[in-house]
């Protein structure tokens, strides 16, 4: 820590983080993300090598960039057949020549020097604390401060950013960090490229939760890092016959399949969904920290519902789940349930409309919902 | 150790002939898939709808929903009387690093009450530019229309608006 060639391009770009935040972006912002960032890091990088690297001999380097290679493209395969399951979206981005060259210029040369930087750094570096700094300080220049502080307006949207932004970030830098410590930076550079070009140049995106997407990107790095530090613990005799055959990345993927279906299914990407439940409005068929599973109706199963049966629908701003007492006929002839909580003295207000029921309840689970319970109790107290 | 680099190479080729085929489907088929509206794409790419308030009630207005997602807002007016209005404040923002333009903006009104109309007050034009970092505020405004002739049914007082955002980027 104590050497000059590792301090003084941190403290250059912890001062450019600094300045950028408060001043450049607020001021320039066009300017900033088109010329100044980009030359920061071409500086930066010719800083880098003026300073020069310490020489690190990597074994396996072409065997490791294959793999991290061939995990990238089954996850761009994987990515956008999900788009079978959930539709697709169109980019925003143009796709002019023009437009791709400087998206290429503003986003693609960007990770080149940075990822350049962040294995000069790690080079240079000898303990365990160097690189938690390391990867700390990457997180930091992948982070939007402005969108971070303004997602702390409300605990929601914070949660939103952390899942969808921050946690994804995170791991990828740990994951990065690690890739330059065992294979250079073009062993980093093989996993981040292919997502960004892919985000430049692809026309349409698979139209994905945040949480899922998010779940994915966190699966990918966690994937790439025990494929590679299984072969090189392997190779480094650092496993024994035992352990080679027990800790054998492949064995992960069910499970982190099982965990893909898994939030598929609470994201609502099946026909049944679960809902925790909130209050005790429906006591004695289910209560507070229950869990209901409803399902999506269709057409037919609209036109067959029934008194006593219970139905999800938008109340104001809250989702609830009450049972239909009444059944009308509108003026124009459309029909209108009229609801209740088993446990409510009167009738709900709202006459809901078949078009605005989300689902029809089809199984109770007790008592695994008081964990979404309480985490909403905590925020809305 | 060479063999198996080749078989890794070999891996690489057919996942790249997958991809490509992928790709050229798509070009083929493009025409018939459904797509929806924008991606949000990480990190870069971020316009998104960040707050709907109700700025003004006149009379008896109410209102029942106010929803939205990164692209659109829906909300629904309950009015019930000539003189009833309501006013809903879109804030947009772009917390991206990409200059954003505005593909178009589509209103979809749902319901029965025929009598409740919805107008944009202060919306920005299609093609206007969005710049990284800055915010916009739109407004929308349902009022009760007493010039309104089709039949009033008195259950039905509530209509509801869903207005899509198309944003991409400004090139």
């Amino acid at each position: 820590m104590k050497n000059i060639k590792f301090i003084l391009p941190l403290i250059i770009v912890i001062l450019y983080l600094l300045i950028s935040n408060i001043f450049l972006i607020n001021n320039f912002n066009t300017v900033y993300y088109l010329w100044i960032n980009p030359i920061f890091w071409i500086v930066m990088f010719i800083i880098c090598i003026i300073l020069k690297n310490k020489y690190n001999r990597y074994r396996n380097k072409i065997n490791n960039i294959q793999k991290v290679f061939i995990i990238m493209l089954f996850f761009i395969i994987i990515y956008y057949l999900l788009g079978l399951i959930f539709g697709f979206n169109y980019s925003p981005y143009s796709h002019d020549i023009l437009s791709i060259i400087k998206n290429i210029w503003q986003f693609i040369i960007i990770i080149f020097f940075q990822e350049y930087i962040r294995n000069y750094f790690i080079s240079n570096s000898k303990t365990k604390k160097d690189f938690i700094i390391i990867t700390l300080l990457f997180i930091f220049v992948g982070l939007n401060f402005k969108t971070l502080i303004s997602s702390l307006n409300n605990i929601s949207d914070l949660f939103t950013y952390s899942i969808s932004t921050l946690l994804p970030l995170i791991c990828s830098n740990i994951l990065c960090t690690y890739l330059c410590k065992i294979g250079s930076y073009k062993l980093s550079l093989v996993y981040k490229i292919p997502i960004e070009l892919i985000y430049i140049i692809s026309p349409i995106f698979p139209s994905i939760n945040f949480l899922l997407n998010s779940i994915i990107n966190i699966f990918l790095a966690f994937l790439i890092y025990s494929f590679i530090s299984y072969d090189y613990q392997k190779n480094n005799q650092e496993l024994s016959r035992k352990k080679i055959k027990k800790e054998n990345p492949f064995l992960l993927i069910p499970f982190l399949s099982i965990c893909i279906i898994l939030i598929c299914f609470v994201v609502g990407v099946f026909k049944y969904k679960p809902m925790a439940i909130l209050s005790n409005s429906m006591v004695p068929t289910y209560s507070r920290g229950d869990v209901v599973i409803y399902s999506k109706p269709n057409q037919k199963e609209l036109e067959n519902l029934d008194l006593y049966n219970i139905i999800v629908y938008r109340l104001d701003d809250i989702i609830v789940a009450h049972r239909i007492v009444e059944i009308e006929k509108s003026n124009n002839g459309e029909i209108l349930y009229i609801t209740k909580g088993d446990n409510n003295p009167t009738n709900d207000n709202k006459k809901v409309k078949g078009e605005e029921i989300i689902g029809v309840v089809k199984l109770i689970i007790p008592y695994i919902g008081y964990p979404t319970v309480w985490v909403h109790d905590m925020f809305t107290n | 150790m060479v063999r198996k680099r080749d078989r890794r190479n070999i891996l690489i080729g057919v996942l790249l002939v997958a991809i490509v085929i992928m790709s050229v489907g798509y070009a083929a088929f493009a025409t018939t898939f459904t797509i929806g509206g924008t991606a949000t794409i990480p990190n870069n790419w971020n316009v998104a709808i960040t707050n709907i308030s109700v700025t003004d009630t006149q009379g008896n207005a109410t209102s029942t929903t106010s929803t939205y997602t990164a692209t659109t807002a829906t909300f629904a007016a309950n009015l019930t009387a000539p003189g009833d209005s309501i006013e809903y404040t879109i804030t947009v923002t772009n917390s991206g690093t990409v200059d954003a333009r505005l593909k178009q903006l589509v209103p979809v009104i749902t319901g029965d009450a025929g009598a409740i109309k919805y107008e944009l007050v202060n919306a920005p034009e299609t093609d206007s530019i969005l710049k990284a970092g800055e915010v916009i505020t739109l407004k929308i405004r349902a009022e009760y229309d007493s010039n309104y002739e089709g039949i009033v049914d008195p259950d039905a007082n509530t209509r509801a608006i869903t207005l899509t955002l198309d944003y991409v980027q400004n090139s």
